[in-house]
């Protein structure tokens, strides 16, 4: 290829350095004698070379990496878990899988990635369309799912729901992931935590109640078995630990559909993503210590992505 | 990839891909992010990854995860012009030329900059660089020049500052 002005500089940088072979160096130069501001260009690089030098700054929480030594996600999960179960969590809405969970024994818990998705969320005062929209838009994958295990990775990105989930995962999501809040069916214990959890603004931040109250099912937070060898001792379970508050978000109304709201699919998505927004406030943020979790937004779509898993709560597609 | 070699990767790789990130991105939160998921992945896909391309796999996805955030965050300078002397580019502020040419780093275009960090900061070769980016070998010897060319003319004189 004839070195030219339009492709010089993808030899400039072996001229500089010097491992232009013979000929192809021979050719470049006689390119520049005939092209005196390319010449000159190159001649300042050959005067002074700007180059950058590395820092010294250090990853400042290696401890967090390691899989082997340090403090592994896990027990940083642990710690946070109980600060979690006396503090906080939950707004109609919770990480689901509950029936996975529940049936203890299996080897399902291990093949939960860290994916969370929604269920319980009830809005009442009249707003039954609203109520029908979001239950869809957040229930829906998960009802139709054969099973738990596949409710979770419908709700995944990354995994489809055909795919075995490789042996790695298991471990990781032993380490990272083996928390999740869920729903408590027992009718005895469901019945006293929904009325525990009965909310109005206006018992949070001394804002007038709204219109539509909202009406959330408290969950409990449990820690996954440890089902895989990897987990190591010391884990304890704490699936005993009642939520005893909940983390109001700064909003609720948020959550509610304004009145000029038609159709059923703009009420989806704005619930969806004001949903979104809420979920993030009152139980994502507190996990944010555990893994990177952010909430995204683009046109089409809104969700909480988590340890890389992705969860679409709006889709106008 | 045993758990010890994976730990290795951490003791070896974790500081340089947190820099890379730190200079890509400016923001100590997200570069952290951009590490932790990068190892995620690592961890994730540690029987895949070939023995002796573990920093280029950690760096590869690192890259692409900057790139995303950046544009998400709607910071990625898509223009190729790059504008001598605009910025807080001021040759008297900085204490030596390290710094100065910190500071005009930031006025590159994105991909120049990355390539710019890998080719300096963690001396990958060319064809090194662009199966991290994707790019034709070509292409990250077009972009690199263009962003040492950039470089050196917002330095200007260099006895000013030598």
């Amino acid at each position: 290829m004839k070195i030219s002005e339009d492709n010089y500089q993808e030899w400039a940088m072996d001229y500089l350095e010097g491992t232009l072979s013979e000929s192809r160096r021979a050719e470049f130069e006689t390119f520049l004698a005939a092209n005196r501001d390319i010449a000159a260009g190159i001649a300042s690089l050959q005067e002074y070379m700007p180059k950058l030098t590395a820092s010294a700054e250090t990853f400042p929480d290696k401890k967090s990496l390691y899989k082997d030594r340090g403090v592994t996600p896990l027990k940083r999960l642990m710690s946070l878990a109980g600060g979690m179960a006396a503090a906080a969590v939950l707004i109609g809405a919770v990480i689901v899988a509950g029936d996975a969970i529940r049936r203890s024994g299996q080897n399902t818990a291990a093949h939960m990635p860290r994916l969370v998705a929604l269920e319980n969320v009830e809005i009442s005062g009249g707003m039954a369309t609203a109520e029908a929209a979001l239950a869809e838009a957040v229930t829906a994958p998960v009802e139709n799912a054969k099973n738990s295990t596949e409710a979770l990775i419908a709700y995944s990105g990354t995994v489809a729901q055909d795919e075995e989930i490789p042996a790695v995962h298991e471990a990781a999501a032993s380490e990272v992931a083996a928390a999740v809040i869920t729903t408590e069916t027992a009718p005895d214990t469901r019945a006293a935590e929904t009325s525990a959890t009965e909310v109005t603004p206006a018992e949070t931040d001394g804002t007038p109640a709204p219109a539509h109250k909202i009406r959330g099912r408290a969950g409990r937070l449990h820690m996954i078995p440890p089902t895989h060898a990897t987990v190591g001792g010391g884990y304890e379970l704490i699936d005993t630990a009642p939520l005893t508050a909940m983390a109001i978000p700064d909003k609720l109304t948020d959550i509610t559909a304004p009145p000029m709201m038609a159709s059923t699919a703009d009420t989806r998505s704005v619930l969806g993503q004001r949903l979104a927004m809420v979920i993030r406030r009152s139980i994502i943020a507190p996990l944010d210590e555990i893994s990177p979790v952010s909430f995204f937004k683009t046109d089409e779509i809104s969700g909480i992505e988590i340890a890389s898993r992705t969860i679409i709560l709006s889709n106008k597609n | 990839m045993t758990v010890a070699e994976y730990d290795k990767c951490v003791d070896t790789y974790a500081d340089s891909l947190y820099r890379f990130a730190l200079k890509s991105l400016r923001n100590r939160d997200e570069a952290n992010d951009i590490v932790q998921e990068s190892f995620m992945r690592l961890w994730e896909r540690c029987q895949e990854v070939i023995s002796g391309k573990e920093k280029s796999y950690l760096f590869t996805i690192g890259h692409h995860l900057i790139i995303d955030r950046v544009r998400m965050d709607k910071r990625f300078v898509h223009s190729e012009t790059m504008q001598a002397g605009a910025g807080n580019s001021n040759a008297q502020e900085y204490s030596n030329i390290g710094e100065l040419l910190e500071s005009y780093l930031d006025e590159l275009p994105g991909i120049q900059r990355s390539l710019v960090m890998l080719r300096d900061y963690e001396g990958y070769s060319y064809q090194e660089i662009a199966e991290i980016t994707h790019l034709s070998e070509s292409q990250v010897k077009v972009y690199i020049f263009r962003a040492r060319t950039a470089l050196r003319k917002s330095i200007g004189n260099i006895e000013n500052i030598l």
